[in-house]
C-alpha cells in the first residue's frame, strides 16, 4: 500500500502482533479503565519513533516504555491502590514467553477475522468481501451493487472500522471456537 | 478509528488528495496508529483468500496461561495461621511474640488473646476476677458472654473494664488506642464505650469518641495478616510493615514519602511491597551492611 511510510509498515508488523501483551502488561500495571489509554499513549510514542529500525526488539521497546509511563502516573497520582500494584513475578514469566505469545495470537487472527466478517452488517461485509477477497474495484462494486462510488466508500470505511476495532480487543478465553468449526461455518454460508 | 477508516477508504477510491491524507496524518500521533490498525486489518481480510479452498486445520492448543498465573499468585500470598493454645493461669502469667509473630490463647475464664508481632502481655485472674496488662505492642481481645467476674485491661496509667465483646489494643510509640468492635465496655472514669467507640489515653488524658472507619478495619485484618491503608504516606505504610520487620525498611530518599497508598495489602511479607512498589514505582530496594533495606528512586 503505497500510502504507508516505512514507520507505519513498520508498527503494523513489529507493534501490533504484541498488542495482547501489551494490553496485559497494562492491566497489571494500573486500573482496566486506563489500560487501554496507556497501552494508545505508548503506541503515540512508538509511532514518532525516529530510529524505529534501529530498535532490536520492537517488542520489549514498548513493554518499557509501558512500564515507565505507568510509573510516572503512579507518581503523580494523589493515591495509589494496592489492588492496582504490579505483579512483578506475573510480569516476567509474561516477557519471557514473547514467541508463544506471538503464535498464539496469529493463529487466532484468520478464525477470528472469519467469525467478525459474519457479524458485519450485510452491505458492509459484501463490500469489504468483493474489494479485499475477490478484488474488484470500488467502481466496479459501485455497478454491481447499484450503488453511488461514495456509498460504496462508506461501507467499507464501516466494514473496516468495525474489523480493525474488534481486532485490536483481546479475545476473551470463553469465546474461543475451535478453528475447524469456524471454517466449516463459513463454508457453509458460502453454498 | 471511523475517520481513520474514512481516510483509508477515501484514499482507496481516489477521492481524496494524497496531500490532505498526510495532513491529517501528521495533525497528531493517534490518527497516525488507528491509520495503521485499520490498514492492518485492511491487509489481514485479503488473507482470507487463502482460506477460501483450504482444508481444515486443526483447532489450536491454547495453554490457559491466565489460569496458571492465578495459581502462582495465590499459593504465593498464603497467610501463616496462629498457633491456639491454651494456658493454664495461676499466678500473673506472661505471653509474647517476637517480631514478625503472631500467635492466640485462651484464658481460663474463656477470654481469647491474640497478640500482633512484638507484643508482650500479663495476666492474673483471681476468685473470678481476671486482669490483663498490655506491656508492649497490640492485642485482639474476645470476651466470651459466658464471663462472670470482672475483666480488666490495664497498659500504663490506662484501664479499662470489659464486657462481652471484641476489642483491640494498641500500644503506640505517642499514646495507647482502645478500640471496641462489639460489645461494651468502661473506661476508669465511668465512661462508657459502645461499639465503634475509640478511646485514646494520654498519659493521664483519655479522649473518647467515634473510631475511623480504617481504624476499625485494620483491628480486624491484623488478625489475618492483612495490612490496610487509606491513602497515607509511604513513610507510614513502610512504619506499619516495619513492626513485622527485623532488619526494618528504611526511606533513603525523601521524595519517595510523597508517594500515598491505600488499600489492603494481603501480606506482611516485604518482598510483596518491595516487588510491588518496584514494578509500580520503579523504586529500588537495596540491603545495607547492617542488613537494614533501603528504598531508592530508581
Amino acid at each position: 500500500m503505497t500510502w504507508l511510510r516505512d514507520v507505519d509498515r513498520w508498527f503494523i508488523d513489529e507493534i501490533l502482533p504484541h498488542r495482547v501483551a501489551f494490553r496485559r502488561q497494562a492491566a497489571r500495571l494500573v486500573p482496566t479503565a486506563e489500560a487501554e489509554d496507556l497501552v494508545q499513549e505508548a503506541y503515540a510514542r512508538a509511532i514518532n519513533a525516529s530510529h524505529h529500525r534501529e530498535i532490536v526488539n520492537p517488542r520489549s521497546f514498548v513493554l518499557t516504555i509501558i512500564r515507565n509511563l505507568a510509573h510516572e502516573r503512579h507518581r503523580r497520582a494523589t493515591i495509589v491502590r494496592f489492588e492496582h500494584l504490579a505483579d512483578m513475578e506475573a510480569m516476567e514469566i509474561a516477557d519471557s514467553a514473547p514467541d508463544q505469545f506471538a503464535v498464539l495470537s496469529g493463529n487466532m487472527e484468520l478464525a477470528r477475522l472469519i467469525a467478525l466478517m459474519e457479524q458485519l452488517p450485510p452491505q458492509a461485509r459484501a463490500v469489504v468481501k468483493m474489494r479485499r477477497i475477490e478484488g474488484l474495484l470500488p467502481g466496479d462494486i459501485a455497478v454491481r451493487m447499484g450503488l453511488s462510488v461514495s456509498t460504496v466508500e462508506k461501507h467499507l470505511a464501516k466494514g473496516l472500522a468495525i474489523l480493525a476495532y474488534a481486532m485490536q480487543e483481546a479475545p476473551p478465553q470463553e469465546e474461543r471456537v475451535p478453528f475447524s468449526r469456524l471454517w466449516q461455518r463459513h463454508r457453509h454460508q458460502r453454498k | 478509528m471511523e475517520e481513520a477508516a474514512g481516510w483509508l477508504a477515501a484514499l482507496d477510491a481516489g477521492s481524496v488528495t494524497p496531500q490532505a491524507f498526510e495532513q491529517w496524518r501528521a495533525a497528531d500521533p493517534r490518527h497516525a496508529i488507528a491509520f495503521a490498525q485499520v490498514a492492518h486489518a485492511f491487509e489481514q481480510v485479503e488473507r482470507l483468500r487463502a482460506v477460501e479452498d483450504r482444508p481444515a486445520e486443526p483447532a489450536p492448543t491454547a495453554i490457559n496461561r491466565r489460569g496458571m498465573l492465578r495459581a502462582g499468585v495465590l499459593a504465593g500470598g498464603a497467610s501463616v495461621a496462629g498457633a491456639l493454645l491454651a494456658v493454664r493461669a495461676t499466678a500473673r502469667e506472661h505471653a509474647e511474640t517476637a517480631i514478625g509473630e503472631r500467635r492466640a490463647l485462651v484464658l481460663d475464664d474463656g477470654t481469647r488473646i491474640e497478640l500482633n508481632t512484638g507484643t508482650r502481655i500479663s495476666w492474673r485472674i483471681d476468685k473470678g476476677d481476671s486482669r490483663i496488662w498490655l506491656e508492649r505492642g497490640e492485642i485482639g481481645l474476645t470476651v466470651p458472654a459466658s464471663l462472670r467476674g470482672k475483666l480488666t485491661l490495664e497498659a500504663g496509667s490506662a484501664r479499662f473494664t470489659l464486657g462481652a465483646g471484641s476489642f483491640n489494643a494498641r500500644q503506640q510509640p505517642e499514646s495507647f488506642d482502645f478500640l471496641v468492635l462489639n460489645g461494651m465496655a468502661d473506661s476508669v472514669r465511668g465512661d462508657g464505650l459502645t461499639a465503634g467507640a475509640m478511646a485514646r489515653v494520654i498519659g493521664q488524658n483519655v479522649a473518647i469518641g467515634p473510631a475511623d472507619p480504617v481504624a476499625l478495619d485494620r483491628a480486624r485484618s491484623w488478625k489475618d495478616g492483612q495490612l490496610v491503608f487509606e491513602g497515607e504516606s509511604l513513610d507510614f505504610v513502610v512504619a506499619e510493615f516495619n513492626r513485622y520487620l527485623d532488619p526494618r525498611i528504611v526511606i533513603a530518599d525523601p521524595a519517595l514519602s510523597r508517594i500515598r497508598l491505600g488499600g489492603r495489602f494481603t501480606t506482611t511479607n516485604p518482598n510483596d511491597l518491595l516487588t510491588a512498589l518496584h514494578a509500580s514505582f520503579g523504586i529500588r530496594s537495596q540491603r545495607s551492611e547492617n542488613g537494614a533495606i533501603t528504598l531508592t528512586a530508581g
